[in-house]
């Protein structure tokens, strides 16, 4: 599983957060931004279509849509806050994975939110966001990466 | 837009049907082949042919092309006419039509006929196809004859059942369309279509066979597998013969023999164009049709998987194609997008969001080629044939699924061996989320077609620049490049489509056959030449308008459009295109900017800007260009430290250097508060910014941004007529729409030249060209703009809705934002203070003249220039500006105004000398001026000065919060609208915020009270924008809170000056149930205050407790200055009377009276409306006037003899029996400590209870109590409503209900005296009553109707509140004031006697003092006032009347002697029906002999009387007691024994 964008979209659906953690040229930014922005189309049909009465909206909302290059996994938090991971790999991958991922997406994000002096819904600008992130993305190996000594 | 039909031919994208050929009879073909296309299932063709005979069979059975089994390279995959000659010339079989009178005609009309038929035997033989006689008679002409039949088969060597007859002509005389007429034709046809259908199937089959044959004995002669262009032509021909037998199944596993095969032909590396193209095109062919298949038969997650596969191969083609091969390419790559999302996306889209699939496991879903043994033709990598044959998918597979297995059937009479039924299948069902199809859904594959489409202009246009230039580095396998640039074009006229698929060749007359074939320098030239011809804008504009079309009403794809239109508004513009391009970037433009995504903005900004300029509206482009300034400002990172270096011209280091070096030892204000102190002052930044910074900073360079937005600044400033005449000499391309040099290449860097927006020179105004600017921030709700104007018929597009509303989605909001609210407090009641908050978000400071707030009440508009700074506390309200400047102002033809206004705004005052006492930190009159502002992200401090170095006074600093307030005095009560801030840029700028139009803030916003919500969002500078915008202003009270209320646009006035106060007169003393308790509602306008105007005054009845429920309370209010003057009684209602006007320092009293029917405790609650709320409650208790206790006693000495119940005795009742009279005791007694004064009792028997009083009450009923009163009373109001006499309370007491009024018609009253009653005073009611029917159940005898009311002297009084010394500021203030009178009492009333004599003097229409005693009370009693009498009624006792079976009697002498006998006897009566036997005994008594028989039997018959006598002597003086009887009835089983009676015996 290779990660290759993660972003944090706020309640208006406003960016929070996208970094991409490859380098990434200016085209290939601006593609992420248009990718995540497009895919909050597919999270609000995503929840639209949970509005049964009782019907319980699960925070992970699984492959949003599959691109040409990534695959879009989505979560959505209690307050809104939507959690878009872009994968580069083109073999399914296991939900239960992602699923992880997410989770520790959702309480870095958590943690973060906690500090008093961070803004609800304003964007998060802080290093030590970006660090913790990068370990949480750094488990999973990047192509070209070496884990145990072995190319992956 | 279908896309196949305008792509494809027909026979590619429709399933290809039988051909048949008719013969003779042309006049019927025409019917016959309408039937079998229209009402014939499966549809066949039958092509009618009128060629002469000769001519038909050498055409449609001509000799066979032979071709050698193994030769040299291939020519080519596909035959480009194989398809078409299929289904159009060559035929399955051939119907010949023959006449009736020529089967059964004479012997040279059968020769004639059998000549014809045998010629067409034998050419359809040859080839392998049916033939079919059909001889056509009319109907009813019966069966063919059998021996004609039989010479027609033999001599064609024909099946007989293929000569059949066609009843197709209707009997003489009936009309053709005559139904039954054309029953039989239709029957006659079927069986035709039947028999052609067979027949069709088998010659199909042949060819697949014969086909299968071939490429088997090919391959063993290669000894090994077939090339793949033969394999990929084998197998395609297989399927299509399955598809015409309707063998779908088989057709699909060949078609992806034919793709695996295609996908192996050898194209070369670097690949060889022709080839390339060739393989492309017949693969597009497969792909096609294995799409449509799929989709067809339902299995969409085949298709899915089909399309994938199909631009995963061709997406890339492996190695590095020309350039002109590459365009070309991309237009086939464009086709695959639009077809799929037309074929597949479609279905993808109607997918629930989970659905069922179904997977088949096992060998028997595979197909297998049976023909001949061979299984496979294909030596390709993936020949293997089709797996899991689903033939159930989820969706409906409609009539292809039904086609598909009677195809299957088909396929095997005909035997080519096709096994795919799936029936043996094991299939298992998952459920799928139809997300991961996604990526086919129609808006995905529109984009992509989109991008590509781009793609390929770009190519084209880098071809025609290229050309152009004589020549470019197209890539080292460019043909144009390695040919030497400027090489002449081809001349496109004389290339042709090739014989095979995707093949082009040249017109040459000298070749063979008049063409030649293409070289490949030829192949690129002409592709060069048809992609600068065909591929320009306007087509790629095609292509997205098709798709902007199909994705109009997609629900889910907002953001997608978005996207596609800034694609498409920049193709616009290079179309030239200007508006169509500002209309799309407008609406993308509001998609980013409402939700905040500022990259992609400030992309599609650098576009709208540039068309601006080349539209020339200069107005508009100088929006965008601060827009885009303040964005790019926004998205830099920044420190803190660095913000003086940017505003002195960018001397500083650039930010994207601090970002890459790792900064310079900034201090970087991490979010995390401290954290930042522990990076060691690295300047250490989140990566993300970082990466957003460097991705804006590519886009727009800060520093001619910089630049831009000085200029902006200036032409603000100097007018825009300036900019205008700039925008019109550096826009030379807008006139002939000819794109601009390198604006192809995407958003450049922003440039002065390209943005237009150099430094213009602050000149005057240049003649004739408007100099004004003028901007509207409104609020647009989209949505609901969109809503109504559909409702309205008004169907216009998005783009127009936002065209009518300038300015209205926050582009302004970037520059400058605004936060504005009413004060949390206001400074006194006279008063009200607005604040805004201006945040320049520009990169430098921004030119601001004045501030204008225009506000709205009910009495109209008025405008108020704001101050800088806070508002003095002891600041008189600011002078309203005239209305004719104001109305000016906010209208965009204001040119005059500012001239005018220029003399009507204020210098800012100073403050009064000493105002500031309650503020310390106060600024002094230069900070006032020079503007209040705070570093947002900085503490909160409002000591700051000037915006910045060089910047006048009047100056937005920038990336700072600068505060304005305005005190103004609302003129009339209600509501206070702050509807617009208007600021002044200069005198020739001027940029309106319409705040009235802005939704209400919400505490879910990021930033409640700041219009521009979360578009702030969005790097540092949104950090710092996001803080409170009125942190720095402080609550001059002892709390020093916050002081302003963001987002409160709206102040309600509740009232002016100071409050009235509300408070209530309680009653002196208890309050009895039932009577009229009186209670005052005083109100009292303060001296100072202003007079109480059109106020209204709200009673109802609050809490309760004591077992009183609000609805046993009824309050009765005296309504004296409302429209209809008099009581209203309230039960449990809120009621709302009319106050009249009250002049400062007087009172009014409203008058009211609080009923209750049931004892406990209730809150009067009055609140006064004037329209603030000033309430005041009261609580009264109701205590019950009496207790009361009933007796019943019957007469003595009789005895009545009943039945034994058979129902147990309820408790509580008083068992009677009929015909016993019985006297009813009721005794009255005073619980409270008042004076009770008792008018009347009266019974009011229920009329159901049985009960009849025994006589006249009047003569038979007495009152036994404490002596009666004087008589009638004479107080006040007494003599004329208390009852005089006896029979003025013979009427109905209307207390008693229909009830009563029942009891009274059968005359049961009972009047008692006038009697006074006190504290424990008992007044005693007798009533002789007497059952006369049987009453089962216990019921109530009735009521009992006491009418009492207070005596003159006792009266209850209400207290006078003691009046307020000062107006109390508030509602609560009141409220105190009103428990402060309720628990005063009487000390209360005492107080304010002196006080309301004196307020009676002045009081002037208060109806309360009018009425007022001197000591203090209020008289309740004076007109209009309720009845003082009441009416209490008490229940009666709950009686059972029982029947009597006889009644006894002991009648004895009153007076007796000692040893003097005496007679005793027993009286009887018997009420029954029937006679009743009794067994009598004297009983025992110890002073009584008995001189006869003790213990008779006696029977009294029905309805008589009896009796019995005894000689008793009684032998002991004294009081003795008489011997009591024993009656017993045994046949009823009861018994009886008769209380004894005492007498005095006298001695003798």
């Amino acid at each position: 599983m290779t990660i290759a964008c993660v972003a944090f979209i706020g309640p208006q659906n406003n960016p929070m957060y996208l970094r991409s953690l490859e380098p990434a040229s200016d085209d290939q930014y601006m593609k992420l931004h248009y990718v995540v922005h497009c895919s909050l189309d597919a999270v609000e049909e995503k929840v639209l279509l949970k509005r049964g009465p009782g019907d319980v909206q699960e925070s992970y909302l699984g492959l949003l849509y599959p691109t040409e290059d990534y695959r879009v996994y989505g979560y959505l938090t209690n307050t809104h806050v939507k959690i878009i991971v872009l994968l580069d790999d083109e073999a399914p991958v296991k939900d239960d994975l992602v699923m992880r991922v997410m989770k520790r997406l959702h309480n870095l994000y958590v943690d973060t939110t906690s500090n008093p002096f961070h803004k609800f819904g304003m964007p998060i600008s802080s290093p030590r966001f970006d660090a913790a992130l990068e370990s949480i993305v750094s488990v999973y190996p990047r192509p070209g990466g070496s884990v145990g000594g072995f190319k992956t | 837009m279908n896309f196949v039909a305008s792509f494809y031919p027909q026979e590619h994208r429709t399933p290809p049907l039988p051909l048949v050929a008719l013969i003779g009879c042309s006049e019927l073909h025409r019917e016959i082949s309408d039937y079998f296309i229209q009402h014939h299932r499966p549809p066949l063709v039958f092509h009618g042919s009128n060629e002469p005979l000769e001519q038909f069979v050498a055409r449609a059975f001509g000799p066979k092309k032979q071709s050698p089994l193994v030769g040299g390279p291939l020519p080519g995959i596909l035959k480009a006419d194989w398809f078409a000659k299929h289904r159009g010339k060559k035929p399955a079989m051939v119907v010949a039509l023959v006449e009736r009178r020529e089967l059964d005609g004479d012997p040279s009309t059968w020769n004639r006929m059998m000549y014809g038929l045998k010629q067409l035997a034998d050419a359809a033989g040859q080839r392998g196809a049916g033939v079919l006689v059909g001889v056509v008679q009319q109907q009813g002409q019966g069966d063919l004859p059998p021996d004609r039949v039989q010479a027609v088969s033999h001599n064609l060597t024909l099946d007989r059942r293929l000569i059949l007859p066609l009843a197709l002509l209707p009997p003489p005389g009936v009309a053709p369309d005559d139904p039954a007429t054309r029953h039989v034709r239709d029957a006659a046809l079927t069986r035709l279509g039947r028999l052609a259908l067979e027949l069709a199937a088998a010659y199909y089959g042949r060819l697949a066979r014969a086909v299968a044959d071939k490429a088997a004995a090919r391959r063993s002669a290669l000894g090994g597998p077939l090339p793949p262009e033969l394999a990929a032509r084998t197998a395609f021909k297989l399927a299509v013969y399955a598809e015409f037998r309707q063998d779908w199944a088989t057709a699909v596993a060949h078609y992806r023999e034919a793709y695996a095969a295609i996908l192996a032909v050898q194209i070369g590396l670097p690949p060889r164009p022709q080839r390339w193209s060739e393989v492309c095109a017949v693969a597009e062919l497969v792909h096609l049709k294995l799409l449509m298949l799929a989709v067809h038969q339902g299995r969409l997650e085949e298709a899915v998987a089909q399309v994938r596969a199909h631009l995963g191969h061709f997406a890339r083609p492996k190695g590095v194609l020309p350039a002109s091969a590459q365009g070309a390419h991309l237009g086939f790559l464009v086709r695959q997008y639009q077809v799929a999302a037309q074929e597949v996306g479609t279905h993808v889209d109607a997918l629930p969001a989970y659905y069922t699939t179904t997977t088949t496991t096992g060998a028997a879903g595979t197909a297998a080629i049976g023909g001949g043994g061979t299984t496979s033709v294909g030596g390709g990598p993936a020949a293997a044939g089709m797996t899991g044959g689903s033939t159930t998918g989820a969706a409906g597979g409609g009539l292809m699924q039904q086609q598909l297995t009677g195809g299957g059937a088909t396929a095997g009479m005909t035997g080519t061996g096709a096994g795919i039924t799936g029936s043996g299948a094991t299939g298992s069902s998952t459920i799928v989320s139809s997300a991961s199809l996604k990526d086919c859904s129609r808006a995905h594959l529109l984009m992509a077609a989109a991008r590509l489409a781009v793609a390929r202009r770009q190519q084209a246009d880098a071809l025609r620049a290229a050309r152009a230039g004589g020549g470019g580095a197209l890539g080292s396998g460019s043909a144009l490049g390695s040919g030497g640039g400027g090489a002449a074009a081809l001349d496109t006229a004389p290339v042709r489509r090739g014989p095979y698929v995707g093949q082009l060749v040249l017109r040459n007359e000298a070749a063979q056959g008049g063409y030649s074939p293409l070289s490949d320098q030829d192949y690129l030239l002409f592709l060069e030449s048809e992609e600068c011809r065909l591929v320009t804008p306007a087509a790629v504009i095609d292509v997205m308008s098709s798709a902007l079309l199909l994705l109009k009403d997609a629900p889910g794809a907002d953001r997608l459009r978005s996207q596609l239109g800034g694609l498409m508004a920049q193709e616009h513009v290079l179309a030239g295109s200007l508006s169509s391009a500002r209309k799309l970037l407008l609406q993308v433009c509001h998609q980013y900017r409402r939700e905040g995504w500022l990259l992609p903005l400030l992309q599609a900004l650098l576009s709208l800007r540039d068309v601006a300029q080349r539209l020339r509206l200069p107005a508009e482009h100088l929006c965008y260009s601060l827009e885009i300034c303040a964005l790019a400002n926004q998205l830099q990172y920044k420190p803190a430290v660095l913000v003086p270096l940017y505003g002195s011209g960018g001397s500083g280091q650039h930010p994207i250097k601090f970002l890459t070096a790792g900064g310079s030892g900034a201090a970087v204000g991490d979010e995390d508060g401290g954290d930042a102190g522990g990076n060691d002052g690295n300047g250490t930044v989140s990566t993300a910014i970082s990466e957003q910074a460097s991705c804006c900073a590519r886009l727009v360079d800060l520093g001619t941004a910089m630049a831009a937005c000085r200029s902006a600044v200036q032409t603000l400033i100097t007018g825009i007529s300036e900019i205008k005449q700039g925008i019109m000499k550096t826009a030379p391309t807008s006139t002939d729409g000819t794109p601009a040099p390198g604006a192809g290449a995407g958003p450049g860097p922003f440039s002065p030249d390209a943005s237009g927006l150099a430094p213009a020179p602050a000149t005057g105004a240049s003649g004739g060209l408007p100099r004004h600017f003028h901007y509207t921030v409104e609020h647009l709700d989209l949505r609901e703009a969109q809503r109504r104007a559909r409702d309205a018929g008004d169907p216009r597009p998005v783009a127009e809705l936002m065209h009518r509303h300038t300015q209205h989605d926050y582009g302004w909001s970037r520059c400058v934002s605004l936060a504005a609210g009413f004060a949390y407090t206001r400074p006194d009641p006279d008063s009200a203070d607005f604040y805004l908050g201006l945040f320049c978000g520009l990169p430098r400071g921004l030119p601001l003249k004045a501030v204008v707030l225009h506000f709205a009440d009910d009495q109209g508009d008025m405008w108020v220039q704001a101050l800088p700074g806070v508002v003095p506390p002891h600041a008189p309200p600011y002078p309203l500006l005239p209305g004719h400047i104001g109305s000016a102002l906010d209208s965009a033809t204001h040119s005059f105004h500012h001239l005018h206004l220029n003399t009507h705004l204020r210098q800012h005052p100073p403050p009064p000398p000493g105002a500031d006492g309650a503020q310390p930190d106060a600024e002094p009159e230069a900070e006032r001026t020079a503007g209040h502002a705070h570093a947002a992200g900085g503490p909160a401090s409002t000591s700051s000065t000037s915006g910045g170095p060089g910047e006048g006074s009047a100056t937005l600093p920038p990336q700072r919060w600068t505060h304005y307030s305005a005190r103004l005095a609302p003129r009339c009560l209600g509501r206070l609208r702050a509807e617009r801030a208007i600021l002044l840029l200069s005198d020739h700028a001027t940029v309106v915020f319409k705040l009235a139009s802005f939704p209400p803030a919400t505490a879910a916003s990021a930033q409640p009270g700041v219009l521009t919500g979360p578009l702030l969002g969005g790097g540092r500078g949104g950090a710092d924008a996001a803080a409170a915008p009125f942190r720095s202003v402080r609550s001059s009270g002892p709390t020093g809170g916050p002081a302003v209320s963001p987002g409160q646009l709206v102040l309600n006035v509740a009232h002016l000056g100071p409050l009235p106060s509300l408070s209530y007169g309680l009653p002196s003393g208890l309050a009895l149930l039932g009577e009229h308790a009186p209670l005052l509602a005083v109100l009292e306008v303060p001296r100072e205050g202003r007079p109480l105007v059109n106020a209204c005054m709200e009673f109802v009845i609050g809490r309760t407790s004591g077992g009183l429920q609000p609805g046993d309370i009824v309050l009765v209010v005296d309504d004296a200055a409302g429209p209809q003057p008099g009581l209203m009684a309230l039960n449990n209602e809120r009621y709302r009377i009319q106050l009249p006007t009250v002049q400062p320092g007087r009172r009014y009293t409203v008058r009211l009276w609080a009923r209750a029917s049931a004892a406990g405790t209730a809150a009067v609650g009055a609140m006064l409306l004037c329209p603030a709320q000033v309430t005041a409650t009261a609580t009264l208790t109701f205590e019950e006037p009496f207790d009361f206790k009933c007796r019943m006693s019957s007469e003595v000495g009789v005895h009545t003899l009943s039945l034994p119940r058979l129902t147990s005795r309820d408790l509580g009742s008083t068992a009677l029996t009929i015909g016993q009279p019985v006297v009813l005791t009721a005794m009255l007694r005073a619980l409270q400590p008042a004076v009770v004064e008792v008018a009347s009792a009266q019974v009011a028997l229920e009329p159901g209870s049985a009960i009849r009083l025994v006589a006249d009450p009047n003569q038979q009923l007495a009152a036994h109590g404490p002596p009666p009163g004087v008589g009638p009373p004479t107080g006040p109001g007494g003599p004329s409503q208390a009852p005089t006499s006896l029979a003025s309370t013979l009427g109905p007491d209307p207390a008693a209900g229909p009830a009563g009024a029942a009891a009274v018609a059968s005359g049961a009253l009972v009047v008692a005296p006038y009697t006074r009653l006190t504290k424990s005073d008992v007044m005693t009611l007798l009533l002789p009553i007497c059952p006369t029917e049987l009453l089962d159940h216990p019921r109530s005898l009735g009521r009992l109707n006491i009418r009492w009311r207070r005596p003159a002297g006792h009266v209850l009084l209400p207290q006078q509140p003691a009046p307020h010394a000062t107006a109390s500021g508030s509602g609560s203030g009141s409220d105190a004031a009103g428990s402060s009178a309720e628990d005063g009492g009487f000390a209360g009333a005492e107080a304010g006697d002196a006080e309301g004599q004196r307020e009676g003097e002045g009081a002037e229409g208060a109806v309360g003092e009018a009425n007022q005693r001197g000591d203090g009370f209020v008289d309740p009693l004076a007109p209009p006032c309720p009845d003082p009498w009441v009416t209490t009624t008490l229940e009666l006792p709950r009686v059972t009347v029982a029947e009597s079976l006889l009644t006894a009697r002991t009648v004895g002498p009153s007076a007796i002697t000692t040893g003097i006998p005496f007679t005793y006897s027993l009286q009887l009566q018997n009420f029954g029906t029937t006679p009743l036997e009794l067994m009598i005994t004297l009983q025992d008594a110890p002073g009584f002999a008995c001189a006869n028989e003790r213990s008779p039997s006696l029977s009294v018959p029905p309805r008589e009387r009896a009796g019995v006598s005894w000689q008793l002597t009684a032998s002991q003086p004294g009081h003795q007691l008489l011997p009591g009887v024993r009656l017993l009835a045994p046949r009823h089983n009861c018994a009886l024994t008769t209380q004894s009676p005492h007498v005095y015996v006298q001695p003798f």
